[in-house]
């Protein structure tokens, strides 16, 4: 099978003639190129299986893992562009920095409670381990960011990857920190009243995970928040189901 | 012997300010809602009753009908230019004060206006205001 | 390349042009009342009902109903998401929203198909 591959560089358009096996992933076609046709193509990747979140980019208009995108069913027209919403280094490399500075506005590491003196360990069948389960497989590759067609209208919005993080901390009972981060997402531009529930990060998010879910969750949570007060967050019972587990 | 426990004594976590909510987030869905009764009642009583002049007038003698075309314009006139506001805010930087007085002004005209066609209806005669 | 935009960027546009022509059309609504019961215009709402009956107003008012349902049912799928329901399954919750919102139109169509033909 021969695949065409338009690499949209930083010099312009270039057009690459690739042999590919019908197995091939696009960034099996970008080590081609680098390695046979032109070394100066510029891309990112390392764990070629869609774990590290390195070769994110722009395919056929819709953002994927390179490493996770096979050829074959996008025909032989393949069109590779660099992740919106951040800036373009070379070619198909971004400056991740936009990306990862709004996942550190929300801190985004569990601050444990100051009760907890000892590792507390949510099981994995729980039901707390379980609302906070599908977020935790974020890769932060960025595709969400670069989806989200809210960021490209109000770029202070923190985005779909950092309120998911936000989110699950939040609902992470163990966690100290949920007044400050409701504070951080809360906010009226950078934070969840910007979202307009587009779910573009839905639809691109390689690990299926639903950022928007997450959001309405948190402006839910918002709201109760300010209507009835904090909500009593069970410790006590965490430490029933890790007692009852031993 | 037993597992020593991972947890102390619950302390109080009481913080001062609660974390900011958007009420015209909040409002715009509750609006939108309220909409749904008002706008569909407005579009069937239009639609399926008799809309000559003095038609419209004897119905609104009916408090039922005031009731609903002025609900509606309320509504109506809220969500509309909360919306407006919304999309104005998206694309302004900062704060710009300026446009939530503007459209709270062009609102309250709105709805003087509307209240003051219904008051033609209602009373065979000439408008008080426009 | 286009970005090829999800359904549900395509749905918010729909969703924002519909209620802006909303809100316009009150504003001519508005304007249209207070010019029938002008004491200068003729305070005679059936002679504006006559012009109101021809097809052409028929065929707009037909449009206008189909813009309130993209928003209305757009807006209801909306409120739907906040509540964290039909999120993975938005692109089929569009559909729904819209076909809903076509059967209806199909509905009015021929409810209103008498004056139409005349
Ligand atoms: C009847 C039921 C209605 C419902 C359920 C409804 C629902 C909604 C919702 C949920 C939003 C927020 C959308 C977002 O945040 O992206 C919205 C926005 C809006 N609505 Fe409505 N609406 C209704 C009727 C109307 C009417 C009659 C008008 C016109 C006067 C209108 C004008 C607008 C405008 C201008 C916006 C802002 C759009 C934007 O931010 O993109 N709506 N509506
Ligand atoms: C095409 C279908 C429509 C027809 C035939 C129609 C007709 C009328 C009529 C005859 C009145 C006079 C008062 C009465 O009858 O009770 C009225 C009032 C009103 N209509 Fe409609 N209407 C239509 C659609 C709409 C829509 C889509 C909206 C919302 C954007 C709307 C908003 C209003 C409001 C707010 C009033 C009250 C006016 C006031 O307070 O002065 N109408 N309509
Ligand atoms: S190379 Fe690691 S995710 Fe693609």
């Amino acid at each position: 099978m021969t695949v065409t591959v338009r690499i949209a560089r930083t010099s312009g358009e270039q057009v690459f003639a690739v042999e590919s096996l019908a197995q091939q992933t696009v960034l099996d076609a970008l080590f081609y190129i680098q390695n046979e046709l032109d070394p100066t193509v510029s891309f990112r990747c390392s764990c070629r299986v869609g774990m590290c979140g390195s070769c994110g980019m722009v395919i056929n208009g819709k953002e994927g893992l390179a490493c996770r995108t096979s050829l074959k069913p996008l025909g032989g027209d393949v069109t590779l562009q660099p992740l919106r919403h951040v800036p373009v280094i070379k070619d198909l490399v971004v400056d991740m920095e936009g990306f990862f500075s709004k996942y550190r506005m929300i801190e985004p590491y569990l601050q444990p409670r100051s009760e907890i003196v000892a590792p507390i360990v949510a099981p994995l069948d729980s039901h707390i381990r379980q609302e906070i389960d599908l977020g935790l497989e974020c890769i932060s590759c960025g595709l969400c960011l670069s989806a989200c067609d809210v960021v490209g209208m109000v770029p202070e919005f923190l985005g779909p990857a950092a309120l998911n993080r936000a989110y699950n901390l939040i609902a992470d009972v163990r966690d100290d920190k949920t007044e400050e981060r409701l504070r951080v997402v809360g906010q009226s531009r950078a934070g969840v009243w910007q979202c307009h529930t587009h779910m573009s990060c839905v639809e691109v998010c390689p690990k299926n995970i639903a950022p928007t879910r997450a959001i309405a969750h948190l402006k839910r949570t918002l709201i109760r928040r300010r209507v009835v007060g904090p909500k009593k967050r069970p410790i006590p019972k965490l430490q029933r189901i890790l007692q009852e587990e031993i | 012997m037993a597992t020593p426990s991972p947890v102390k004594p619950e302390v109080s976590t009481a913080r001062s300010s609660t974390p900011p909510v958007s009420w015209a987030w909040i409002l715009q869905r509750f609006s939108g809602l309220l909409l749904l009764v008002f706008l569909a009642g407005h579009l069937w009583v239009e639609h399926f009753m008799n809309a000559r002049v003095d038609v419209i007038a004897s119905r609104l003698t009916h408090g039922i009908y005031d009731t609903l075309d002025i609900g509606l314009l309320i509504v109506v006139v809220y969500h509309g230019l909360n919306g407006l506001r919304g999309i104005l805010k998206e694309t302004l930087e900062g704060r710009a004060v300026w446009l939530d007085y503007t459209l709270s002004c062009l609102g309250i005209v709105t709805v003087v206006w509307g209240v003051d066609i219904l008051w033609a209806f209602w009373y065979h005669r000439p408008f008080l205001i426009f | 390349m286009p970005h090829k935009h999800t359904r549900g960027y395509k749905a918010f546009w729909a969703h924002r042009v519909s209620g802006l022509l909303i809100l316009g059309y009150l504003y001519l609504h508005l304007c249209l009342l207070s010019a029938v019961l002008l004491p200068s215009g003729s305070h005679d709402f059936n002679a504006v009902a006559k012009v109101v009956e021809q097809p052409i107003f028929i065929v707009a008012d037909l449009v206008l109903f189909a813009i309130i349902l993209v928003h209305v049912l757009n807006g209801l799928r909306l409120i739907v998401a906040d509540f964290g329901w039909m999120i993975r399954e938005n692109r089929f919750a569009i559909w729904l929203s819209m076909a809903v919102g076509a059967i209806m139109v199909l509905i009015a169509v021929l409810t209103l198909m008498p004056h139409l033909v005349g």
